[in-house]
């Protein structure tokens, strides 16, 4: 059932990810970028990590997205525009995106590999090699682990100045987004925000 | 008993059989249950947002199919599932044809997590209260859109406001929220519901368990008010349906749209207009819980612990919505930002240093 439902949701991912920077079409760009990411909150929530699934949902899904239409919306009025979305380096961009896969494969099986040993020290029953997706996200977390109770102390105690300095940072980034944008300076009028919104929406990621 | 032995029959024959081929068949249960929490609660709502108009406006209203009109709702779904389905030639078809169900989609998602009865729940997720924010933060993409690839300019003007509108008012709709978080200590729907419904720590008398609710609390009470008036907002129903404003911007967004895809939109709104009044319900009327009995015993255990005082709970939150919806008039896109920027938002925040007071001294 859960292999069903990943692939499920991973399927129309990979093809709505492609579409968004396949179309020329902005507006479907936009609607195929949210869809995809409700799925990745889905796929969250399936690996029951329920934190990062509502996170997914809130700044992606339903802050960053929403603030591209609505700047993008800002920025061209008609439908059926096109803009271009060729840049000619599709090469280069296939050898780096192929690079970056690598090395999260890498990482993803080293981080295996040392629970493979983990379990094997511990002689677990289960090893990681006999039902991989079932010991690794499926079913692995235990009931009476509260993430949201885990969660608070390393947010508010542990990280908390990182935490802070974030928020200063996208304080300063919004009051130099009104400075910018304020109808007394000439120089910018107009959609000069779209690229700091998104960035303040990121604060709780 | 004959029923009895039908039900036995029908489970051990049939429902046994399938459990034991595919067990995930249970995770059906709660999608079924979902539609048709849905289907029935819109059905009921325009039926009922026709009675109430037109009682508020000394009419009848629907008389004609069943008894009091009762099945009015059915011939006008009947009617627009006839009716042509057009599609504007400019219009960005693909996208035009996705957007209404972008904005039916946070409706289904948010009753995964809503306790309509003792253990009733989808999903009891703990961090329900954050998903349900997360997930009402969606629609406002679906209606925009809609405005957008109409490519028309009321449609468009609809979207802008709508973006507008939705944004700033989820704001007071989330601080005020926080406050139950602050009082209840906890995420969990389930877990809110029961921290009202009073235990043996309660300070309400064991005959009034109702004085346990949270809007019976100072900043609960301010929290009620600001989360009714920003949800009002939030589904685009009058004073605050400038999104859709007719005497203005035609339908709004949703002009071009005909058919099953407008009633989709319709549908979404009574949806969303069930969906806030039983989050209402449960944040701050004790959801589930009955306000009489405090625990459920003989007669009262089917209505002290059961969905009816949610439904009961539900309709007074809807009926009073009408009741504005059919009273006030419009307001203009600048009073509803200020509403908002000025008025909601200040008193949010003001509340949440009130509730720390409340939790500090009174006690969570």
């Amino acid at each position: 059932m859960e292999t069903l439902v990943f692939f499920g949701l991973a399927v129309p991912i990979l093809v709505l990810a492609v579409v968004v920077v396949t179309t020329p079409h902005i507006l479907r760009a936009v609607v195929s970028l949210f869809l995809a990411l409700v799925g990745v909150a889905g796929l969250f929530f399936l690996m029951r990590a329920p934190i990062l699934g509502v996170m997914q949902l809130m700044i992606y899904a339903g802050g960053v997205v929403v603030l591209f239409a609505f700047a993008v919306m800002l920025v061209r009025r008609v439908t059926g525009e096109f803009v271009r979305q060729q840049t000619g380096l599709a090469g280069p961009a296939l050898v780096v995106g192929l690079l970056f896969f690598v090395v999260l494969m890498g990482i993803g099986s080293g981080y295996l590999a040392g629970l493979e040993d983990e379990a094997a020290a511990a002689g677990s029953v289960h090893p990681v090699s006999r039902d991989l997706a079932e010991r690794l996200v499926l079913t692995d977390v235990p009931e009476e682990i509260d993430p949201v109770e885990d969660f608070s102390p390393v947010m508010i105690r542990d990280y908390v100045i990182p935490f802070e300095i974030a928020s200063i940072l996208l304080l300063v980034a919004m009051i130099g987004a009104v400075l910018v944008g304020h109808p007394l300076e000439q120089k910018h009028p107009g959609g000069e925000i779209e690229p700091e919104e998104p960035a303040e929406e990121g604060e709780g990621a | 008993m004959a029923e009895r032995g039908w039900l036995e029959n029908w489970v051990n024959g049939i429902v046994q059989p399938l459990y034991e081929v595919a067990p995930w068949i249970v995770h059906l249960v709660p999608i079924l249950w979902i539609l048709i929490l849905i289907v029935g609660s819109v059905l009921i709502l325009i039926w009922a947002e026709r009675k109430v108009s037109a009682d508020i406006q000394s009419r009848v209203g629907p008389l004609h199919h069943g008894p009091y009109g009762l099945f009015q709702s059915i011939w006008d779904a009947l009617k627009l599932l006839t009716k042509e389905d057009t599609i504007p030639k400019q219009a960005d078809r693909l996208v035009f044809c996705v957007a209404p169900y972008i904005v039916f989609l946070p409706a289904i998602l948010a009753y995964v997590v809503i306790p309509v009865g003792n253990g009733l729940i989808a999903a009891d997720l703990n961090v329900g209260l954050w998903y349900l924010v997360a997930v009402g933060s969606i629609a406002v993409l679906g209606i925009i859109v809609a405005g957008w690839a109409s490519n028309n300019k009321w449609s468009l003007l609809g979207g802008m406001r709508a973006a507008a509108q939705l944004i700033t008012y989820e704001i007071p709709m989330f601080l005020s929220v926080v406050v139950i978080i602050m009082m209840a200590g906890t995420l969990s729907l389930d877990q809110i519901v029961r921290s009202q419904s009073g235990g043996s720590w309660s300070l309400a008398p064991p005959d009034a368990p109702f004085l346990n609710w949270n809007c019976f609390t100072l900043p609960g009470m301010i929290a009620a008010v600001l989360y009714l008036v920003a949800a009002l907002a939030e589904v685009n129903r009058q004073p605050f349906d400038l999104p859709e404003s007719e005497s203005e911007l035609v339908s709004g967004f949703n002009t071009e749209y005909s058919g099953m895809r407008f009633g989709i939109f319709f549908v979404a709104e009574f949806s969303n207009t069930a969906l806030v009044s039983g989050i209402a319900a449960t944040l701050f009327f004790g959801g589930w819980s009955s306000p009489i009995v405090s625990e459920g015993e003989g007669f009262w255990r089917i209505f002290g612990d059961g969905v009816l005082w949610y439904f009961v709970k539900i309709t007074i939150l809807i009926y009073c919505m009408m009741w504005v919806k059919w009273t006030l008039p419009r307001v203009r896109i600048d009073q509803m930002l200020q509403i908002a920027w000025k008025g909601l938002i200040p008193l949010a925040l003001i509340n949440i240093a009130i509730a720390v007071a409340h939790v500090a001294w009174v006690g969570a």
